[in-house]
C-alpha cells in the first residue's frame, strides 16, 4: 500500500498531500515526520538524489526536487525499491509539466495540472500508471492508448 | 505539519497563486470570530439577506486560515495582476461559469484559473456538485471535464468524520456557511452523492464509442466513491463485469473486423482500454475471492470467451447448411437414418462431390450415433464406407472424410470427440484387421491389403494416416490455393485433434485412450517417414518434427508456386503449424517459419490477427503451452507491431484471465493491467491458493520448462512491470506453501522451483523478495517454525532441487540440466539457492543507491532472523531432522561460502556464518565510503542485520567494534539507537541463550551513547535478559548491568569533567545528565533483581535472620557473605560505593536499592547492609568524613552523602525489625524458661507486630507477603497458631492500612506504633507446631488471592463467587505495583521534588514504557521465569504453589511490570520457605534456644511434606561436574526429579560450594 504522497517546500509547508490507508489520527504525525526528515537531511541534497528512511514496517524515500520535497511512504510491496520507481514516475511527470525542474513558483502555478497527474500514478493507493505519455492523455481525458 | 501558527506576513499559498501578495496582507490580520475555518458548526448568525456580507466575512475567513495554516512563503515577486481569489469566489465563479459554460471563453477560464486554484484547498465541498454535474453533462472541453472528473471524485471519496478529504494545500473554509451564501443554497454530501453516482454509472455504461474516454475516467471516479457503500460497490462490479464480458466477446465482433477490414485497431483500442479500465477499478475495489459473484463472473466470461473463440474456423456455409440439416436428422434419428442408408450408398458412386461430402459427414453421425451402439454391424458399415471415401477422387470428399474421422464434425468442438477422432485416424490402422477390416476387405482398393495384421505394418502400417497423408502431400504440391488451403486446414484440424487427445491423455481418460497417443507418436513417426519416401529429405526425426519439417518443406513448395502469393494459404499453413506444434518440443523452428513469414510485408493485419486468434484456440486447447504461443505472439509483437490488432492481444491475455489471469502476463497487455492481474491472483491464492495452483498448474509447468530452454523468466513472461514480478514471486510462494496443495508435490513444486528462478530476477526488488519468500517472511505475522523452514528451505533446496525441477528439466536438453544430476553436481553448484542470494545480496551491497542497500540489509536482517529461528527450533522441540538441518545448512553454507570467495579474491576456510557477518562487515566498509555512508538508517539496518545474524556461538568482538565505532558517530538520532536496541531484544527473544552476548552489546549503547539511548529501553532488555539468562547466567547478566557502575561516575555540578571520562558523548550537559539517569537506572535495578539473580530471599535464606547476631564482626561478615553468594556480595558492593560516592540522585536510589536488598535478604546480608546504612546516617563513611560524629544526614551537601533523611526511615524499619526479633526471642525464652503458655492477648500482640512491620516493610520494597516474616522464621509458628485461632489468613492480614487508609496515614500510624514483645511460649504449642500444623492454609488462599489479584487488574468486578471469599478478611492483598509505586512515592516525597524530578529513569516509567514497548513485540511473551526452569525442577512443592498461584496471577494482571517478575518469578522457582520448613520440624525440643547452629541441625534433619519426595544422603558425595551436587552422608535432600539414575536434589540450604541443587546418583540417597 502506498500510504501517502507528501509534496512539501522548502520551509516544510505542505503543498499536496494524498494518504491512503492512514488513520486521520495518525497523519499528523506522519507529516511532522517526514517534514522534520526533510529538514535533517535536505538541506544540502542534490535535485532528484533519492534518500531512504524507515519507521517500523514502513518505507519512506524522499528527494528534493527543484525547491519541493516529494516524500512517498508504503508498506507492504512497496518498499524502498518500489518507491525510488514512484518516485522516478513523479519526478518526470512534475516535470513534464513543469516544462523543468519546478521552483515553487512554478510547482503552484501548476497546481491543478500536477494534482492531476498524482491522480492518475497514485489512484486509491496503488501505483497506476508509469508511462508519461500514457499519464499525459489521461489528464486530458485521452484515452490512454491513443484511438 | 505545515507549522500552523506561525507568524505571517500575509503571503499565503493561495495568493501565491493568485499572484497577488499584497492584497492579501491587509485583509489577513482581520479577525473572523464567527466561522473559524476548523468548526464546521453553522455560524452563529447566516442572514440571507447580508449575502454580500457573509461572502466577504467568509472570505477573510479563508484568508485568515491560509495565513494561519501557513507559514509566509517567501516567493519572488511576482507580476501578475489578478487579485487574491477566495474559495467562496472560487466556487461562485464555478457556479457562475458552469452556467454559461457552452461559452468557450468561460471554459477557458475555468480551466486556467478556477480549477487549478479550487486545487489548492485541502478539500471539495459538496455544494460545488451540482455545478460539477451541470458542466459534466453540457461541456464538451475535456480538459474541464477532466477537472470534473478530478473534483467529482474528490467529493465522492471516503471522507473523514468531517467529511473532508484532507489533499494538502489550504483548509478549505466552512461548507455550511458556504451554503448558505450560495445560489444553489446549503448542499449536504447526502444529497450530492447518489446524484454524482448515478450520472457516472449511466456514463461508465454507455457503449458509444464517442464518449470512450469519458467513460473511462467516469470509472475511475467512480471507484473513489465510499466501499463501505455496498450499493455503490454492486453497481461498481456490474459496470466492471460488464466491460469485462463485453471485452471478451470481442472475438466476434473482430471476425467481422477482419474480413470486413474496417481496420479492427480502433476497436480493440477501445477495447484494450476498456479493459484497462476495467481492470484498475477492479482492483481498487474490495475484492473478496470468496465473492461468489466474482469468480461466478470470472468464470463465466472465460467460458463465453471460449466459445466464441471456437467458431473461428467454421467454414463455408451453403456446405454446411445443407449437411446440418441432414447431421440434425442424423442426430436425432441416427437408427432410422441408418435403416435409410441403403438408399444413400448410392452415393458413394455419385459423380456429385457433394452428395459424396453429405455421405462422409452422414456416414460419421451414423458411426458414431449412440443409438446404434448395440448394432455394431450396422455402425461398422457406416465407418468402412466413410473410410472408402478417403479414396474418393475428389479431394473435397476425402478431406471432408479426414475431417470425420477427425471429429471434426460440426462446430462444436468436443475435445472427447476430437481425441477419439485422434485415435480412430492413427490407430485404425490396427484395428482395421478386426473391425473395419472386415468391410474393408471386400473392397477392392489398395489398402485393403494393409489391413493384414501386424506384417502389414512393415509395409503399410497406418492405411488411414497413411492414405490422409499420401493424399495430403499431393494436395499440396496442387498449384491451386484452394487446395492449398484445405489441405492446410485439414492439416490444422488433424492438429486439434491431435491436441485434444494429448489434452485428454494427460488428464483423466483411461489408460488404454493416453497409450494411444504415444503411440500415435510412433505411428507418425513412421508415417512421417512414408511421407518422406514422397519427399527427398529424409531423416530419421520424430513424428512432430516430421510433419513440422513436412509442413516446412510444404511451405517451401508454397513459396515457389503461385499460391505463394497468397498469404492466406499461407496464414493457414502457419495455423496448422501452430496445430501441429507439439507442446514438448522446440518451437524453434516454427518461430524462424513465423518469424521469416511475418518479414514479408504482404502480409494484411487482419490474418495477422486470425493467427493471433489461432494462438488463442491453440492455448485454449492445451494450457500447457501458453508461454510457447505466447513467445509466438511474440514474434508478431516484435516484428509486425504495426499490423497486429492490441485488442487481439489482449483477448490472448483475456483468456488467460479464464484460466485465472496468469496468462496476463503476457507482454503485449497492459503492463499495468498485467501487474494489477497478478496482484488479484497472489490476493486470491493467500485465501484458496487449491484453485489458483489448479487454474495454474499446467500453465506453470511450461512455463518453467520454457524458462529452463528458453532463458530469464521475464523474457518469456515480458513481465517487465517490476511490480508485477514482485507479485509472480508472491504467488509462487503462497502456493508452494499452501496446505491444501501438500498432496500434490508436483504442483508445489513447480510454483516453487519458479520462485527460485525470481531469484535470478534483474531488479533487486523482485530478488529481494523471493529471498524474503524463500525465508518465510511473507506478511507481517511471525510465525517461527515457518522462517525455520524458510531458513533451511534457503540453504538446503540446493540438495532438492535436482529431484524435484529435474524431472521436467531432463527431457529439455539445455546446458542448465547438467547442473542438476544429483550429487556430482555438488562440486560445481552446490547451494544455488543460497549462493545465489548471498551474491545477489553482495552485489547489492556495492550498490550506490540507498534504497537499494537498505533493502539488502533489510534482506539480511530477515535472513537472521530465519536463521535464528531454525536454531531456536533445531534446539528445541523440533524432531530430529529438522535439527540436523540447520547443521547440515551450517556446512552448505560453509561450503557455499566458499563458492562465494571464488568470486572474491579473498579466501579463507571460516564458517558460513563469519562469511556471513565478514561480508556484511566488508559491505559496510563499502556503505562508508559511498554516499550512503551518511544515511544512518541504512547503518542501522546494516547494524540490524549483523546482530540477527550473530551466531551465538560465535565470537561478538567483530560485531562489538563495528557498533562501538558507529557509535562514535555523533550522527546517529536516538531513535534509531533505541530501535536497535529493541532489535537487541527481539534477537534475545529469538534465541535466549545469547542473553549474555546481546547484553555486552547493550553495554556498548550505555556506555557509548548514554545521552541518546532510553533507559527504559534500556532496562527492559537488561529485564528480559536477566530473567531469560537462566540460573547459570544470571550472575554474567547481572555484571554486565552493573558494568555501567564500575565507570567513573558523573560529577554532581562538574560536567564538563564528563569530557575527561572515557565516553566522549557524555561530553555535553544533557548527555551527562542522560548518562546519570541511566546509572540511576542500572542501580535501581541492581537494587530490585539483585535478588533474584543471587538466588537469595530472606524467606528462603537458610540463615535466619537472628543467626547473624552472632557474627558481629563486619569483616568476618562480609567474608561470610562474599563466600557465600558472589553475586549478591558484588551487587552489594557497588551498591554501597554508589551510595556515598554518586551523585546524590544515584545516592538516593542506591540507598533504596540496599533497603531493598537488605529486606529481601536474609543474613548477614541484610545485618551488613544495616551497618552500612547505620555508618551512612551518622555521616559518611568514617574514614572518608571527618565530621562523622554528624548524625541524621543534616549536612547535606558536596561533603556529605546527603541522604540521612532518607536513610533514617529506612534504618528505622530494620531497627524496629531486629528490636522486634530480640523482643521475640526474649519473650520465648520467658515463656519457656517459665513453662507458660502464649496468651492470646500476647500472640495478638506478637501478629500486630508482625504486621505492621510487614506493613512497613512493603512500603520500601515488594515481598511475597505470605512469606515474609520480619521478626524472623522463630515467629513463624506463633503466628501461625494465632492466624489459625482466629481464622486469619495469611496473605491478608488484620486490616491492611495501605489499601484502607492513604499512604501517609500508613507511615503516621506505622511510627505510631511501639513494639511490644510478646510474652512467653506454649510447649504443647510448639509441640503442635512440630507435629506439622495445617499447610492448607495458603491452598486455601490461593484462590482468594487471586480473585483479589483479578479484581484489582480489573479482570472482572462482578463477584458470583463471594462465598468463597469468607476467610478473607477486609484487606485485598495489593499488587505489587501498587505497593511499590506507594513506596517510591512515599520515599520521594520525603525526600522532597527535586529528589522526584531526579527520578525521571526510576522504575515508575518502566511500567508505561513496558506497555508501550510491548506493542513493539506484539504481545509475545518472552520467556519468563516460568519457562526458563528445566521442566523438572519446577515440579515444586506445595507450598510453592501457594504463592506460586498468586505470583503467577501478578504476572498475568500486571502490565508485565518490569521490576515484578524479578521478583515474583524467584518466589515460585525457590521452593522450601519458612513456614514450610519450619512446620515439619520433626523435633522441636527448644526453640528458644535459637542458635543459629542447631536450627541448621534442625532444619537439615526434617523430612519434607507430602507432595515432594525426599531422602537422606546414604554417603558423603562429591560432585564430579558443574550440574552434580556434594553430599555429607545423613544430608536431608528433597528429590526433584530422576534422570537416569541420577536424581536432582535440593538441599535445604547451599552447601559449601555455594550450591543448592544438583545431580546425584541414585544409589547415594535414600527416598523415603
Amino acid at each position: 500500500m502506498l500510504l501517502a504522497v507528501l509534496f512539501t517546500n522548502i520551509e516544510g509547508n505542505i503543498l499536496v498531500e494524498r494518504f491512503h490507508g492512514v488513520p486521520a489520527e495518525e497523519r499528523l504525525h506522519w507529516r511532522s515526520f517526514l517534514v522534520k526528515l526533510g529538514a535533517d537531511n535536505l538541506r544540502r541534497a542534490k535535485s532528484e538524489e533519492l534518500f531512504v528512511a524507515t519507521h517500523k514496517s514502513v518505507y519512506i524515500v524522499y528527494t528534493m526536487l527543484g525547491d519541493v520535497s516529494i516524500f512517498i511512504v508504503g508498506k507492504d510491496e512497496y518498499d524502498e525499491l518500489t518507491l525510488s520507481e514512484v518516485m522516478c514516475t513523479i519526478i518526470s511527470s512534475v516535470k513534464d509539466v513543469c516544462g523543468r525542474t519546478p521552483t515553487e513558483r512554478l510547482f503552484l502555478d501548476k497546481y491543478g495540472k500536477i494534482c492531476l497527474c498524482l491522480d492518475e500514478i497514485v489512484w486509491k493507493g496503488m501505483l497506476e500508471n508509469t508511462d508519461k505519455t500514457r499519464i499525459r492523455n489521461l489528464t486530458r481525458l485521452k484515452p490512454p492508448t491513443d484511438i | 505539519m505545515a507549522a500552523p501558527g506561525h507568524e505571517s506576513s500575509g503571503t499565503t499559498l493561495m495568493d501565491l497563486i493568485t499572484s497577488d501578495p499584497a492584497t492579501a496582507a491587509p485583509s489577513a490580520p482581520i479577525p473572523a470570530p464567527a466561522a473559524a475555518p476548523s468548526t464546521l458548526g453553522k455560524p452563529a448568525t447566516t442572514d440571507r439577506k447580508s449575502r454580500r456580507g457573509a461572502l466577504a466575512q467568509i472570505q477573510t475567513d479563508t484568508i485568515a486560515a491560509a495565513a494561519k495554516a501557513l507559514n509566509p512563503v517567501k516567493v519572488i515577486p511576482q507580476r501578475q495582476r489578478k487579485k487574491s481569489v477566495s474559495y467562496a469566489q472560487l466556487v461562485r465563479s464555478i457556479h457562475e461559469l458552469a452556467a454559461t459554460s457552452d461559452q468557450k471563453s468561460s471554459q477557458k477560464q475555468l480551466v486556467l484559473h478556477v480549477f487549478p486554484k479550487l486545487a489548492v484547498y485541502n478539500s471539495v465541498d459538496p455544494s460545488v456538485a451540482p455545478s460539477l454535474l451541470m458542466l459534466h453533462q453540457q461541456c464538451e472541453d475535456r480538459n474541464v471535464l477532466r477537472y470534473v472528473y478530478y473534483y467529482l471524485a474528490r467529493i465522492l471519496s471516503d471522507s473523514g468524520a468531517q467529511g473532508l478529504s484532507p489533499g494538502g494545500g489550504i483548509p478549505t473554509p466552512n461548507w455550511d456557511a458556504l451554503a448558505d451564501i450560495d445560489a444553489v443554497g446549503g448542499v449536504t454530501r447526502a444529497d450530492v452523492i447518489p446524484r454524482i453516482v448515478h450520472q457516472l454509472t449511466a456514463e461508465a455504461t454507455s457503449d458509444d464509442v464517442e464518449f470512450h474516454s469519458r467513460r473511462l475516467a467516469a470509472l475511475k471516479a467512480l471507484t473513489s466513491a465510499s466501499t463501505g457503500n455496498s450499493e455503490i460497490l454492486e453497481k461498481l462490479y456490474e459496470i466492471v463485469f460488464g466491460i469485462l464480458e463485453k471485452v471478451g466477446d470481442a472475438k466476434q465482433k473482430r471476425r467481422r473486423g477482419i474480413f470486413g477490414k474496417q481496420g479492427g485497431d480502433k476497436e480493440s483500442n477501445i477495447r484494450s482500454n476498456l479493459q484497462y479500465a476495467s481492470l484498475s477499478a477492479l482492483r481498487r475495489l474490495p475484492l473478496d475471492p470468496g465473492n461468489p459473484a466474482f469468480l461466478h463472473r470470472a468464470i463465466q466470461g472465460s467460458v463465453v470467451q471460449t466459445l466464441m473463440n471456437v467458431i473461428q474456423f467454421s467454414d463455408p456455409v451453403a456446405v454446411r447448411h445443407a449437411l446440418g440439416l441432414i447431421s440434425d436428422i442424423a442426430t436425432k434419428d441416427p437408427y432410422s437414418v441408418a435403416m435409410a442408408l441403403g438408399a444413400l450408398h448410392d452415393i458413394l458412386h455419385l459423380h456429385d462431390v457433394l452428395a459424396r461430402v453429405s455421405l462422409a459427414r452422414l456416414c460419421h453421425t451414423i458411426s458414431r450415433a449412440r443409438a446404434l451402439h448395440e448394432r455394431p454391424d450396422i455402425t461398422s458399415q457406416f465407418s468402412s464406407l466413410l473410410y472408402q471415401l478417403l479414396l474418393d477422387p475428389s479431394d473435397r470428399v476425402c478431406f471432408e472424410a479426414i475431417l470425420c474421422v477427425l471429429g471434426k464434425f460440426d462446430n462444436t468442438e468436443r475435445t472427447e470427440e476430437r481425441a477419439a477422432g485422434w485415435i480412430r485416424l492413427t490407430r485404425e490402422v490396427l484395428k482395421l484387421p478386426d473391425a473395419p477390416s472386415v468391410k474393408l476387405k471386400d473392397s477392392d482398393n489398395p489398402t485393403a491389403k494393409a489391413n493384414i495384421e501386424k506384417p502389414s505394418k512393415a509395409k503399410r502400417p497406418q492405411p488411414l494416416i497413411k492414405l490422409s497423408m499420401r493424399r495430403l502431400e499431393s494436395s499440396f504440391r496442387s498449384f491451386s490455393r484452394p487446395v492449398l488451403h484445405a489441405a492446410a486446414r485439414v492439416v490444422q484440424e488433424m492438429g486439434k485433434s491431435r491436441a485434444a487427445a494429448f489434452a485428454l491423455g494427460v488428464y483423466d481418460v483411461d489408460e488404454g485412450m493416453r497409450l494411444d497417443p504415444v503411440d500415435s507418436e510412433l505411428n507418425s513417426g513412421s508415417h512421417s517417414e512414408g511421407t518422406r519416401k514422397a519427399t527427398p529429405v529424409s531423416n530419421g526425426a520424430g513424428s512432430v518434427d516430421t510433419i513440422a519439417s513436412l509442413l516446412a518443406s510444404l511451405m517451401e513448395v508454397v513459396r515457389t508456386t503461385v499460391a505463394c502469393e497468397c498469404v492466406y494459404v499461407r496464414a493457414m499453413v502457419i495455423k496448422a503449424l501452430i496445430w501441429m506444434q507439439n507442446p514438448h518440443e522446440s518451437l524453434e523452428e516454427l518461430q524462424s517459419i513465423i518469424a521469416c513469414e511475418l518479414s514479408d510485408p504482404a502480409w494484411p493485419s487482419a490474418l495477422l490477427n486470425d493467427i493471433l486468434l489461432t494462438l488463442h484456440a491453440r492455448f485454449k486447447a492445451t494450457p500447457d503451452m501458453a508461454v510457447t504461443l505466447l513467445e509466438i505472439a511474440r514474434i508478431f509483437a516484435t516484428k509486425v507491431p504495426g499490423k497486429i490488432d492490441a485488442d487481439v492481444l489482449q483477448l490472448l491475455w483475456k483468456l488467460i484471465k479464464a484460466y485465472e489471469i496468469p496468462f496476463n502476463l503476457i507482454q503485449f497487455s497492459d503492463p499495468v493491467a498485467v501487474r494489477h492481474a497478478l496482484g488479484l491472483i497472489s490476493d486470491i491464492a493467500t485465501k484458496d491458493p487449491y484453485s489458483v495452483a489448479m487454474a495454474l498448474g499446467q500453465f506453470m509447468s511450461h512455463m518453467i520448462y520454457n524458462i529452463y530452454v528458453v532463458g530469464a523468466l521475464h523474457d518469456i513472461l515480458h513481465l517487465h512491470d517490476v511490480l508485477a514480478r514482485v507479485s509472480l514471486a508472491r504467488l509462487c510462494h503462497t502456493i508452494s506453501r499452501a496446505r491444501a496443495l501438500h498432496e500434490r508435490p508436483d504442483i508445489t513444486s513447480q510454483f516453487s522451483s519458479l520462485l527460485y528462478q525470481l531469484l535470478l530476477d534483474p531488479s533487486d526488488r523482485v530478488c529481494f523478495e523471493a529471498i524474503l519468500c524463500v525465508l518465510g517472511k511473507f506478511d507481517n505475522t511471525e510465525r517461527t517454525e515457518e522462517r525455520a523452514a524458510g531458513w533451511i528451505r534457503l540453504t538446503r533446496e540446493v540438495l532438492k532441487l535436482p529431484d524435484a525441477p529435474s524431472v521436467k528439466l531432463k527431457d529439455s536438453d539445455n546446458p542448465t540440466a547438467k547442473a542438476n544430476i544429483e550429487k556430482p553436481s555438488k562440486a560445481k553448484r552446490p547451494q544455488p539457492l543460497i549462493k545465489l542470494s548471498m551474491r545477489r545480496l553482495e552485489s547489492s551491497f556495492r550498490s550506490f543507491s540507498r534504497p537499494v542497500l537498505h533493502a539488502a540489509a533489510r534482506v539480511v536482517q530477515e535472513m537472521g532472523k530465519s536463521r535464528a529461528a531454525a536454531f531456536a527450533l533445531g534446539v528445541y522441540d523440533v524432531d530430529e531432522g529438522m535439527r540436523l538441518d540447520p547443521v547440515d545448512s551450517e556446512l552448505n553454507s560453509g561450503s557455499h561460502s566458499e563458492g562465494t570467495r571464488k568470486a572474491t579474491p579473498v579466501s579463507n576456510g571460516t564458517g558460513s556464518v563469519d562469511t556471513i557477518a565478514s561480508l556484511l562487515a566488508s559491505l559496510m566498509e563499502v556503505v562508508r565510503t559511498t554516499v550512503a555512508c551518511e544515511c544512518v538508517y541504512v547503518r542501522a539496518m546494516v547494524i540490524k542485520a549483523l546482530i540477527w545474524m550473530q551466531n551465538p556461538h560465535e565470537s561478538l568482538e567483530e560485531l562489538q567494534s563495528i557498533i562501538a565505532c558507529e557509535l562514535s558517530d555523533p550522527a546517529w538520532p536516538s531513535a534509531l539507537l533505541n530501535d536497535i536496541l529493541l532489535t537487541l531484544h527481539a534477537r534475545f527473544k529469538a534465541t535466549p541463550d545469547m542473553a549474555v552476548t546481546l547484553l555486552e552489546i547493550a553495554r556498548i549503547f550505555a556506555t557509548k551513547v548514554p545521552g541518546k539511548i532510553d533507559a527504559d529501553v534500556l532496562q527492559l532488555l537488561w529485564k528480559t535478559c536477566l530473567v531469560g539468562a537462566g540460573p547459570e547466567g544470571k550472575h554474567t547478566a547481572l555484571e554486565a548491568v552493573t558494568i555501567v557502575l564500575d565507570l567513573p561516575p558523573p560529577q554532581p555540578g562538574t560536567m564538563s569533567g564528563l569530557a575527561s571520562i572515557d565516553r566522549v558523548s557524555a561530553s555535553d550537559p544533557k548527555s551527562a545528565l542522560a548518562l546519570q539517569r541511566l546509572v540511576q537506572a542500572a542501580v535501581w535495578f541492581l537494587g530490585e533483581n539483585a535478588n533474584y539473580a543471587a538466588s537469595e530471599y530472606a524467606w528462603e535464606s537458610a540463615t535466619p535472620p537472628g543467626t547473624a547476631l552472632m557474627m558481629l564482626d563486619a569483616d568476618k561478615m562480609v567474608a561470610a557473605a562474599s563466600s557465600r553468594n558472589p553475586t549478591l556480595a558484588g551487587a552489594l558492593t557497588r551498591l554501597q560505593r554508589c551510595a556515598f560516592s554518586g551523585s546524590w540522585e544515584v545516592r538516593i536510589i542506591a540507598a533504596q536499592a540496599l533497603i531493598t536488598i537488605a529486606i529481601r535478604s536474609g543474613e548477614p546480608y541484610r545485618l551488613q547492609i544495616y551497618e552500612f546504612l547505620h555508618a551512612l546516617s551518622l555521616g559518611g563513611v568514617q574514614s572518608l568524613f571527618s565530621q562523622s560524629q554528624l548524625s541524621n544526614g543534616e549536612d547535606q551537601g558536596a561533603s556529605g552523602i546527603g541522604i540521612g533523611s532518607l536513610i533514617s526511615p529506612m534504618l528505622k524499619v530494620l531497627d524496629e525489625m531486629y528490636r522486634a526479633q530480640d523482643d521475640l526471642i526474649r519473650d520465648m525464652r520467658n515463656h519457656d524458661n517459665n513453662k507458660q503458655e502464649w496468651t492470646d492477648d500476647e500472640l495478638k500482640k506478637l501478629y500486630e507486630t508482625h504486621e505492621r512491620l510487614l506493613d512497613l516493610v512493603s512500603l520500601f520494597c515488594f515481598v511475597p507477603r505470605g512469606k515474609y516474616l520480619p521478626i524472623g522464621p522463630t515467629s513463624d509458628k506463633l503466628i501461625d497458631i494465632y492466624r489459625d485461632r482466629h481464622n486469619i489468613s495469611a496473605s491478608s492480614g488484620l486490616n491492611d492500612p495501605a489499601v484502607t487508609t492513604g499512604i501517609s496515614d500508613l507511615v503516621y500510624e506505622s511510627k505510631q506504633v511501639d513494639v511490644k514483645p510478646s510474652n512467653a511460649i506454649d510447649p504443647e504449642l510448639a509441640m503442635a507446631w512440630a507435629a506439622g500444623l495445617d499447610d492448607g492454609m495458603w491452598e486455601n488462599n490461593a484462590p482468594a488471592m487471586e480473585k483479589v489479584n483479578e479484581f484489582l487488574a480489573g479482570a472482572g468486578t462482578d463477584a458470583p463467587d463471594v462465598e468463597e471469599e469468607e476467610n478473607l478478611t477486609s484487606r485485598p492483598s495489593v499488587t505489587y505495583d501498587d505497593l511499590w509505586a506507594k513506596s517510591i512515592l512515599e520515599t520521594y516525597e520525603a525526600e522532597g521534588d527535586d529528589a522526584r524530578s531526579s527520578g525521571s529513569s526510576s522504575p515508575e516509567s518502566t511500567g508505561s514504557v513496558e506497555t508501550s514497548i510491548s506493542s513493539h513485540f506484539g504481545g509475545s511473551n518472552y520467556p519468563s521465569l516460568f519457562s526458563s526452569r528445566p521442566s523438572g525442577y519446577g515440579i515444586s512443592q506445595t507450598s510453592e504453589n501457594r504463592s506460586g498461584t498468586n505470583v503467577r496471577r501478578f504476572n498475568n494482571t500486571s502490565t508485565g511490570g518490569a521490576g515484578f517478575e524479578g521478583i515474583g518469578s524467584p518466589v515460585k522457582e525457590e521452593p522450601p520457605s519458612y513456614s514450610s520448613t519450619l512446620q515439619r520440624y520433626e523435633s522441636f525440643e527448644n526453640p528458644l534456644a535459637g542458635a543459629g547452629a542447631r536450627s541448621f541441625v534442625s532444619q537439615d534433619d526434617h523430612t519434607s511434606t507430602q507432595n515432594p519426595q525426599f531422602g537422606k544422603a546414604l554417603y558423603d558425595f562429591t560432585a564430579g561436574g558443574d550440574d552434580e551436587l556434594s553430599l555429607t552422608a545423613g544430608e536431608e535432600v528433597e528429590i526433584d526429579y530422576e534422570v537416569d539414575g541420577w536424581y536432582y536434589v535440593k538441599k535445604k540450604r547451599p552447601g559449601r560450594d555455594g550450591r543448592m541443587g544438583g545431580l546425584v546418583p541414585v544409589l547415594y540417597i535414600s527416598s523415603s
